[in-house]
């Protein structure tokens, strides 16, 4: 998967770069609008990662000089939080957009859903370790026992084993599992984690639910079986 | 240009004017009453003139008397006189005088006539009688004349003064009013001297408006008005930016101090990895400060809320209770609710501030104990409320707990999770939606709550339909028509 990076902040460029190559995405990189839009048309990206303030010629400009010639799905990154500026991109063709500061697996995220890249095959029945989850009769198995979860519960593992060894953060927790699309300062996933653990490792040595600091959770099979 | 800036000038040119056309119209009547007296007057002389010519003609029957005649009117009439007698008759030697030839210019009453003799400039007034035969003398007509142009002349004379003194009374009226109307703005003058004065250094400052005009004071009151409320808003801005810098420092501090040590070692990867997740909660904490203030200074902008979906707002609230159901059970608290209404909201900020209620709800209420939310349809608006058991807020506290950054002393504790703008982000969404907040403390309850605005006919329909309260299972019947 190819992603051209339209941005001309030399520290964001890094560290996408890096972070978009290690999760498997060829980056290519423009650093200012006529470039970008040069490249952008020029050569087929399968998503565009754009910036609206650029020296040169501005994110609306790189979209509409690509939107006269390529579908390439295009994210735009909005420093102002403003409404006319969503409005302003998505009439002239942005796929979706992000207001800065965000979060790098929100972007990752966002990035996926617009290529439609395959996940790890989705099947009914996933296992995790000795982890066995049931999607289609909504029942959890471990080392052969059943697990006794809630509904939510099980929603949430379910949505961590379908995802299983990815970082799944805070926010898109919420939004796939109880459909709420704000930051919350309730304890929800915390405390719908804690719950979760307490059925899922509480009794096991090696543990499957792991806390990645600042960043989220994840469910996967660990050598050292220990948590993070 | 000029007229427009200053009151004073406008105001003796409207004066000015005004004393113009009346001064126009006072001439005018001035003038023509005048004409008519100086008319009148000569025509009675004529007429007397007239009736002594008519007695001499009339008596003088004979060629011997008719000399007479001829030097008695020759007499009436000498040489600076302004009298004309002529007399018309068949026969020559009965006749007297030259005929006064020109056009007829009008008719002065019924008897006498206006003639402009040619090459003068003024009009003639002539008088015709018929004087019967007598002995040898044939019927005659006598014509008896007086010309006008003594007093033509003189309506002239008049009529210049008259615009003279018009033109010089209009412009002692501007400039006395100009005087006037600067002496009487005085109070207008010292008040935009004082208003100059005003800056943001010296803030407390207002408007005298005592000794002011009526006009004046209740101009200088709302100013004051507007001044007080600005000043609240730029107290408030300085406060909060200086609560904005507070609240930053703490985790800037945090981040540079443990970023400084890590560094002055050789640190283990574990250890270095510690700082760094270390350093990504403080970055979120900053993160999500950061977008609550842009959130914040949207609806400042007076921002209203888009994407509105008409919803009931009982199903919007359980779907909230559902999100939180884990951190209620934690807390072990209960929830009822009652009531229900329809509205215009958009659903994901109607759910922020529900949430951020809740979330107010659960820190301050002691366990086993239960919330009550209620959802009362009102006149215009509908009122969302959170009740929980607690200690009375004290009414100081209570003015200012919708404020950015404001903290109850017990919740000061926790601050690392909660930064104190949950409160403020419920009051930003309520203003998006045209509503306000309030809170209320009574019978060992604290009530949080805040109104969305609805149309009106919807809300009175909502409000008829409107179960009874005070059950879990009253959802009211969605009736339409």
């Amino acid at each position: 998967m190819k992603v051209l990076v339209i941005e001309d902040e030399r520290k964001v460029v890094d560290y996408l770069r890096s972070g978009l190559t290690e999760q498997g995405w060829i980056v290519d990189v423009a650093m200012d609008g006529e470039e970008g839009a040069w490249m952008a048309t020029e050569y087929d990206f399968d998503v565009i990662v754009l910036d609206v303030m650029l020296p040169k010629l501005d994110g609306f400009g790189v979209l509409r000089a690509l939107r006269a010639r390529k579908d390439t799905p295009v994210i735009m990154l909005t420093a102002r939080d403003r409404v006319d500026d969503r409005v302003h991109g998505l009439r002239d063709g942005a796929d979706d957009y992000l207001t800065k500061p965000f979060s790098f697996l929100e972007l990752v995220e966002r990035l996926r859903a617009l290529t439609r890249r395959a996940r790890a095959q989705e099947s009914t029945l996933i296992t995790v370790g000795d982890l066995q989850v049931d999607l289609i009769s909504r029942r959890a198995m471990r080392d052969g026992v059943r697990l006794d979860l809630t509904a939510k519960e099980f929603q949430l593992l379910s949505v961590l084993a379908r995802r299983r060894g990815e970082i799944l953060s805070k926010t898109l927790i919420t939004e796939l599992v109880w459909d709420v699309n704000f930051e919350s300062n309730a304890n929800v996933v915390e405390t719908a984690i804690k719950r979760l653990r307490a059925k899922l490792d509480g009794p096991y040595a090696a543990k499957l639910l792991h806390t990645i600091r600042g960043m989220g959770y994840v469910l996967e099979v660990r050598e050292d079986g220990g948590q993070a | 240009m000029m007229l427009k800036r200053s009151i004073s000038l406008r105001l003796s040119a409207m004066f000015a004017a005004v004393s113009l056309v009346v001064f126009t119209l006072t001439g005018v009547g001035l003038f023509v009453l005048m004409q008519r007296q100086l008319f009148n007057e000569l025509r009675e002389t004529l007429d007397t003139r007239a009736r002594i010519a008519e007695l001499i003609v009339s008596h003088a029957p004979t060629v011997e008397k008719w000399a007479f005649v001829q030097e008695k009117l020759r007499d009436l009439s000498p040489a600076d006189s302004r009298m004309h007698y002529f007399v018309e008759s068949p026969d020559p030697r009965f006749s007297f005088g030259m005929p006064i030839v020109g056009t007829v210019r009008g008719s002065l009453g019924q008897d006498h006539e206006l003639v402009r003799q040619p090459g003068q400039n003024y009009d003639v007034i002539l008088r015709r009688y018929t004087v019967p035969a007598a002995g040898e003398r044939p019927a005659v007509t006598l014509v008896v004349g007086t010309d006008c142009e003594r007093t033509e002349l003189m309506l002239r004379r008049f009529g210049i003064a008259l615009a003279v003194l018009i033109l010089v009374s209009t412009i002692a009226v501007a400039l006395l009013s100009r005087a006037v109307t600067r002496f009487g703005l005085a109070p207008l003058t010292r008040l935009s001297r004082e208003a100059a004065q005003l800056s943001p250094s010296n803030r407390r400052q207002r408007l005298r408006s005592d000794d002011l005009p009526e006009e004046l004071h209740d101009l200088t009151t709302s100013f004051n008005g507007a001044l007080e409320r600005l000043d609240r808003a730029y107290e408030r801005l300085e406060s909060f930016n200086a609560d904005v810098a507070h609240e930053l420092r703490t985790p800037v501090s945090i981040l540079i101090g443990q970023t400084q040590v890590a560094l002055t070692r050789n640190r283990s990867v574990l250890q270095l990895r510690q700082t760094l997740q270390s350093n990504l909660e403080e970055f979120e904490r900053l993160r999500v400060i950061v977008n609550d203030m842009l959130f914040l200074s949207r609806s400042d902008r007076g921002e209203r809320a888009s994407d509105l979906t008409e919803v009931s707002l009982r199903d919007e609230v359980s779907r909230m209770l559902e999100f939180l159901e884990m951190p209620l059970e934690e807390a072990q608290l209960g929830v009822a609710l009652h009531g229900d209404a329809t509205a215009s909201v958009n659903t994901s900020l109607f759910g922020r501030a529900m949430s951020n209620l809740f979330v107010n709800a659960i820190q301050h209420s002691p366990p086993g104990t239960s919330l009550q939310v209620t959802i009362t349809p009102q006149r215009g608006h509908v009122e969302i409320a959170v009740s929980n058991p607690g200690e009375p807020i004290d009414p100081v506290a209570r003015e200012h707990i919708f404020d950015r950054f404001y903290r109850l002393q017990e919740a000061r504790s926790n601050s690392h999770e909660n930064h104190g703008l949950g409160l403020s982000i419920v009051k930003a969404v309520a203003e998006m939606h045209g509503g306000t907040v309030f809170v209320r403390s009574a019978e060992g309850a604290n009530t949080f709550g805040f109104s969305v605005a609805v149309d009106d006919d919807s809300a009175r329909a909502q409000s008829e339909l409107e179960a009874p309260r005070g059950s879990r299972s009253s959802v009211p019947l969605h009736v339409s028509p």
